[in-house]
């Protein structure tokens, strides 16, 4: 078969209702779980009954178990490490230091953004809990204890762990060892026009700005990071089942630190239980696993502890950043300016497309048509573990998604104008994509009013307006804050003209097999941690080729038996391999045809795809039809001689362009004035992630990501002290929303295909973790803001919330509004 | 963080304190959770030392072995320790270097560090005796400069301030009730140990 | 939980923990183990021997007997929350047990233990001072009673001695002048309190006060009675303004720290506020006042 596949055409392969949903009388929804059907997941079951495959759930023959020797000090040169009294123990087979490693050229390993991290500290230790030693025995119990007995000698140094101080004249230098280094200044980055972007400021009626941080937070998965390393000397294989958001990606830069071919490399990621963004990057854990599986000649696990998670591995944010918008009297926005001080930690390790060292921070301007923006930013070392992971977004999206729609807020306070107006003012009309921001994005498709009317709708917007009024007048105890966020988001990196990960292309890919008895295979290069790829990508191939769902089993994560991809983050495993499942399954029906019309006796010009019974007939003649499993049994039987057997398809699918998904969400909070706890009364989300695969799957991504949005917004924060003690290093004070803390979601949708996907998807899982942020912080600062406030740092704690009230004037006493009935023998109260 | 204090000492003059205080074993006993302190070489090894128990202080012990194995300037000493409140007792091996002893001033300084359970510590700590004012007792003057790292440090200033003043207020107390034995010493013994160091 | 070895006793009856507490080196005492286990877990405790008191039946009570509310060793955080003993009577334990920790943690987790644990942000201590409650422990010399405000020393140090084995807390039953609160503000599900604040008002046939306790949680080394507002209250009528000082008086006397849940002044701040709401509520629940918002919210 030489012929292309169909060319994607979202627009007509698939149809909506007016509400632009899926519509079983069109063509979405034929009751064999193809687009648009909520499908329920495949993965449920062994999830749900206690039969998921995690890493720690692997045992093998003659395992041994590792624990890493932790430095407790943030900063110091190591004098002296000493093994031999763990070495001593029964059950203790071996003290790695780095020396060891050293032996074998194992003793560092590169980062994705081309820095050099020590997998065990080599002279000095550069953050807090950084890995110095490691322990083998023959229990995990017992390598704890070895653990307890390496004698470390330090010689400790100062630390820095503030970025901004980190960047002044006399900080501790954290990167003594590289040569040209001879501050904590990484790199600096702008982007877009600065002198445009000046005039228009020079100029504009009005503008405003602000500081906000975007805190250190950690991914936090619930499943820690971990390896089971076997090395396999009859064969000279290493295989590594680990936790890892992207195998193929892992497999090569394993090959490239061991030195050990690639194909002697496999890389197996069972479940994994979460990812975030945190299972992206190498860790020093894997390697040492690998390294001592490799010496001892045995298979050697390492599992996290959840405080070793927490305090090492990647942290996501940490953006300290100053936004400015220039705009008219009548809040038409001409201008956005934006600084950033970026910690990065101890080792440049953020995990971005290489071309993009701050990641893509630039789409910024969000969903607005803004003609000047200029953005700067400037990333420094610190004592501080290392990190800048995309959690549950597309790299720094986050980031900026947040500066825009607070600065919008900002800018309407300043104006006293609705915050729902002054967006609608300023969105990027639908009739304008595809569009191309000032910085340079190529955005697909949009229609940004429609999601923000639906939401206010949703959100019975007017009334609670008037609410917060009745409330300030009558001097309420609690107040109303209505917060919006109108986001767009970049996604589905990437095209491989734009973004590669340590030099690979950022393509994915997809293999279905359709075998004898007519069920199907797809492996894709992507991996799931809880998205629902068994599913949702069956039902990709079960919409293409009229297949039921459950007969197509989606396999992932195994670098032997898997084409090459470079995994799951980003909200790219849709948009990238969701498409490349849909052109192997075109590809796969293309050359069905032919044996269609070898089995239905007619030309190949004759025969018709219908997608509505999934089935091929002949023109004309309806009843002379055959289903793509009926022909699977004559591609391996009865293959036309022009053919090869069999029917297979691989595509490796590198994206035009990037994915724009985006929505509206409003949220509505009443602030306790005595105490300033905040609570959720509303929270409406409506999201347009193009068209929907699994509307039920994508509102369970929703809700998931809410929540972590609301554990942004409200509790998380990696803290230090000033000596670089991780101070929020672990689940008492690293604080995750639980189901108590998480309001009753309102969801809706939109569905604005992307025009170049080809089923015009979009990737959903990140825009609630994305876009909710500001919606909240929006609402707390709107409850405030007839008061002057303008901004309230996140984690948005009763405290920090207090403190505001407190500071204009706001906060309440109990006896406020109190009074006591003391029935009508008593007395009154009030003499 | 820091720490410092003062305490009182009716009875005993300076220099008996400090003939007191500069004997290892009288500030193991004195000290609750102290296993042992001893003088450490390069050979020392924490896990065999066996310490030799009930040894004699004052007024019993001999007063040539009291001077013999008091602190000596430049000289590091193991320490085991294990302190702390409820079921948090972390026990640290501890090194403790005496910096200086000026035996005119009764001024003792010394710098150590140690570490258990994922923590560590350093310190320079220091104390002097000073006559009481209106008594023929002593006045010793305590300062210490901790810095803590790790698992412990993680608990906060909220648990490691307290403690940290009861293990030296515990400290004190009993060590007075050691030198109310002492003051039962002849001084000539006292003074003829002084003369030793 | 990759705890160091220790060794493990299992006593079923008080009379055999109490000889193994006694002829044990340094022994430690496991209940609920939501304390206990964390250390173990993160190796700040290294207990050599553990004496599990869990298979001790006799200690697993929650009942109202000889004018006390006796709440056992093994009574569960969960167990007061859905025990019919704890109603509007014994308001503040109906108010304190939901709030502790989280449902996990509450099945697991014990009234006792968290007494013995003596954490100043634990929300039992403050309760139990509230009440003037008494702590009974069981020792090689038998059974003794102490008075709540004689048990906590510092953070986590107790004047329970190391052979002593507490079986059960308890408080006098209330008379039906009596109304009792506790308020808690904490960030989460999960989270100790920010600051807490237990009271109880007792009232004169007059409707005046005749004694009050408030206990409080997370302000001071240890929860800490706020002896100038009880003082302050008795022999008064509640009014809004009385309770107002009251909170200001109990601020006054807290001695928080500025710490991951909020700076000194937020903290005692709060102490004010939920002293006022707690004592509108205790009075209420003692059917001497309604209290009413002037404006809904
Ligand atoms: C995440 C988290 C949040 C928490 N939040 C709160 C909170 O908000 N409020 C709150 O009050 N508590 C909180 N706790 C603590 C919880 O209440 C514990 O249950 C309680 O402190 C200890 O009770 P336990 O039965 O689990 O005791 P254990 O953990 O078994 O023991 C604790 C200590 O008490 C000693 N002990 C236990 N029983 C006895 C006894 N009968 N006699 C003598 N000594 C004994 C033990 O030796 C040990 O030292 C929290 C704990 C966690 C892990």
């Amino acid at each position: 078969m030489s012929s292309e596949p169909d060319t994607p055409d979202a627009e007509t392969e698939y149809q909506h209702d007016e509400d632009g949903g899926p519509d079983p009388e069109k063509h979405c929804g034929h009751g064999r779980g193809g687009m648009g059907e909520e499908v329920t997941r495949k993965e449920d079951k062994r999830f749900i009954t206690g039969r998921g495959n995690y890493v720690d759930d692997i045992k093998k023959p003659g395992m041994l178990h590792c624990e890493i020797v932790r430095s407790p000090h943030a900063h110091a040169r190591i004098e002296n490490i000493d093994g031999s009294r763990a070495e001593a123990m029964d059950d203790v087979v071996a003290v790695l230091t780095a020396d060891d490693l050293l032996e074998h050229d194992l003793a560092t390993m590169p980062t994705l953004m081309d820095d050099t991290q020590d997998v065990l500290v080599n002279e000095k230790v550069k953050f807090q809990s950084q890995e110095v030693a490691a322990v083998i025995a023959t229990d995990r119990y017992t390598a704890k204890d070895g653990a307890q007995k390496v004698e470390v000698e330090y010689d400790v140094l100062d630390p820095v762990v503030d970025a901004a101080e980190a960047l002044e004249e006399d900080a501790p230098l954290v990167r003594d060892e590289l040569d040209d280094q001879e501050d904590n200044h990484i790199f600096d980055w702008d982007t877009g026009d600065k002198e445009a972007t000046e005039a228009v400021f020079d100029e504009a009626d009005v503008t405003v700005e602000e500081d906000m941080l975007y805190q250190r937070l950690h991914p936090a998965p619930i499943e820690t990071c971990g390896a089971v390393a076997d090395w396999d000397p009859g064969m000279d294989k290493m295989t590594v089942h680990m936790t890892s958001q992207a195998p193929h990606a892992h497999r090569t830069l394993f090959s490239q630190v061991s030195g050990i071919p690639e194909h002697k490399v496999r890389i197996v990621s069972p479940d994994v239980g979460g990812g975030f963004g945190n299972k992206v990057p190498i860790y020093p854990g894997y390697v040492v696993a690998a390294a001592a599986s490799y010496v001892l000649e045995q298979p050697v696990k390492w599992i996290e502890e959840r405080s070793e998670n927490i305090q090492t591995t990647g942290f996501a944010r940490d953006y300290d950043m100053t936004g400015e918008l220039a705009a008219t009297e009548d809040g038409m926005i001409e201008g956005v300016k934006v600084d950033v001080l970026a910690n990065h930690g101890a080792y440049n390790a953020a995990a971005q497309p290489s071309k993009f060292p701050a990641g893509f921070f630039n789409i910024f301007t969000g969903s607005y048509d803004i003609e000047a923006a200029y953005g700067s930013l400037t990333a420094a070392f610190t004592n501080t573990a290392p990190g800048g992971v995309a959690y549950r977004c597309s790299f720094r999206v986050t980031e900026a998604v947040y500066l825009i729609e607070r600065m919008v807020k900002v800018l309407a306070d300043e104006l006293e104008m609705d915050p729902a107006e002054i967006r609608r003012k300023n969105f990027i009309p639908s009739d304008a994509f595809p569009y191309e921001s000032a910085t340079g994005w190529n955005y697909d498709s949009g229609d940004y009013e429609k999601a923000l009317d639906k939401a206010l709708e949703m959100a019975d917007y007017e009334h609670y307006r008037e609410e917060q009024q009745r409330r300030i007048a009558e001097d309420a105890d609690k107040l109303i804050g209505i917060g919006i966020s109108s986001f767009t988001e970049v996604v589905g990196a990437g095209p491989g003209k734009q973004c590669d990960i340590a030099g690979i292309e950022m393509f994915d890919s997809a293999d279905l097999r359709v075998n004898p008895t007519g069920n199907a295979v797809l492996r894709v290069g992507v991996q799931t941690q809880g998205q629902g790829h068994e599913t949702t990508f069956a039902q990709i191939v079960a919409e293409e080729l009229g297949m039921d769902v459950d007969n197509i089993s989606v396999e992932h994560g195994d670098t032997d038996t898997e084409p090459y991809g470079l995994g799951t983050y980003g909200s790219r495993s849709t948009p990238v391999a969701g498409a490349a499942a849909a052109v192997a399954a075109r590809k796969v029906r293309d050359k069905a045809k032919s044996i269609a019309a070898n089995e239905l006796e007619a030309a190949e010009e004759d025969i018709e795809w219908d997608r509505e019974s999934g089935e091929f007939h002949v023109a004309g003649a309806p009843d002379r039809s055959i289903t793509i499993t009926e022909i699977a049994a004559g591609a391996y039987m009865n293959h036309p001689g022009d053919e090869e057997p069999g029917l297979e398809a691989v595509n490796y699918y590198d994206p035009p362009e990037m994915t724009y998904p985006f929505g509206s969400y409003i949220v509505i909070v009443e602030v306790d004035r005595e105490t300033g706890e905040v609570e959720f009364e509303k929270f409406v989300a409506v999201d347009d992630c193009g068209n929907r695969i699994n509307p039920m799957i994508i509102e369970g991504q929703i809700h998931g990501g809410l929540a972590q949005g609301i554990g942004t917004a409200m509790l998380e924060k990696v803290t230090y002290d000033d000596n670089g003690n991780v101070t929020g290093g672990d689940f008492m004070n690293y604080l995750l929303p639980t189901a108590n803390e998480i309001p009753n979601f309102e969801t809706g949708h939109t569905v604005t295909p992307s025009p170049h996907h080809p089923i015009g998807a979009k990737g959903v899982g990140e825009s609630p973790t994305v876009g909710s942020p500001p919606a909240i912080v929006n609402a707390v600062v709107d409850a405030m803001s007839h008061a002057g406030v303008s901004h309230v740092e996140m984690p948005m704690t009763p405290d920090v919330v207090w403190e505001t009230l407190d500071d204009v004037g706001l906060s309440h006493q109990p006896a406020h509004n109190v009074e006591f009935d003391l029935g009508d023998d008593a007395e009154p109260a009030d003499d | 963080m820091e720490f410092d204090g003062e305490f009182e000492l009716d009875g005993v003059p300076p220099e008996k304190a400090w003939v007191v205080l500069s004997d290892p074993v009288a500030v193991r006993d004195s000290l609750k959770g102290c296993q042992y302190i001893t003088p450490m070489d390069d050979s020392f090894e924490w896990d065999s030392f066996e310490p030799e128990e009930d040894v004699p202080t004052l007024p019993e012990a001999e007063a040539d072995d009291v001077a013999s194995r008091a602190f000596r300037t430049g000289q590091k000493y193991a320490a085991l320790m294990q302190v702390g409140v409820g079921s948090v007792k972390p026990k640290f091996e501890t090194t403790v270097t005496i910096d200086d002893r000026d035996e005119e001033d009764f001024e003792m300084t010394a710098t150590g560090s140690g570490s258990a359970s994922g923590s560590s510590f350093s310190m320079e700590s220091g104390m002097r005796i000073h006559p009481q004012e209106d008594g023929d007792g002593s006045r010793i003057e305590w300062w210490t400069e901790a810095d803590i790292s790790g698992r412990i440090a993680q608990l906060g200033g909220r648990v490691i301030n307290p403690v940290a003043n009861k293990i030296v207020n515990n400290f004190f107390t009993s060590i007075e009730s050691q030198m109310t034995d002492v003051e039962e010493t002849d001084s000539g013994v006292t003074d003829r140990i002084r003369g030793m160091f | 939980m990759k705890s160091a070895p220790f060794e493990h006793h299992e006593p079923t009856t008080v009379d055999e923990a109490v000889s193994l507490l006694e002829s044990l080196d340094d022994p430690t005492i496991l209940a609920g183990g939501q304390s206990l286990v964390p250390m173990l877990r993160f190796r700040l405790a290294n207990p050599d021997v553990v004496v599990d008191i869990n298979g001790i039946d006799s200690l697993d009570y929650l009942r109202e007997e000889d004018g006390h509310l006796r709440v056992g060793a093994l009574a569960r955080h969960a167990d007061v929350a859905e025990s019919d003993v704890i109603d509007e009577k014994y308001g503040s334990f109906a108010d304190a047990a939901p709030l502790v920790a989280d449902p996990q943690i509450r099945n697991r987790g014990t009234v006792v233990g968290s007494v013995a644990q003596a954490d100043p942000k634990g929300d039992w201590g403050s309760v139990l001072l509230a009440h003037e409650g008494e702590v009974v422990a069981r020792g090689p010399d038998g059974e003794r009673a102490i008075p709540a405000e004689e048990f906590f020393l510092l953070p986590y140090d107790t004047t329970l001695g190391e052979d002593e084995l507490i079986t059960e807390v308890r408080v006098p039953t209330p008379s039906p002048n009596e109304g009792s609160a506790y308020h808690k503000l904490k960030r989460k599900t999960g989270d100790y309190a920010m600051a807490g604040v237990g009271v109880r008002l007792t009232f004169n046939d007059d409707g005046t006060i005749e004694s009050a306790g408030i206990g409080m949680t997370a302000v001071d080394i240890t929860n800490a009675r706020a002896t100038d507002a009880e003082e302050h209250l008795e022999g008064e009528r509640p009014s809004p303004d009385l309770f107002a000082a009251a909170g200001e008086l109990a601020a006054e006397q807290s001695n928080p720290e500025s710490d991951e849940h909020g700076g000194a002044d937020y903290k005692a701040r709060m102490v004010d506020v939920l002293t006022q709401r707690a004592l509108g509520d205790a009075a209420e629940r003692a059917g001497t006042v309604t209290v009413k918002r002037r404006v809904t919210q």
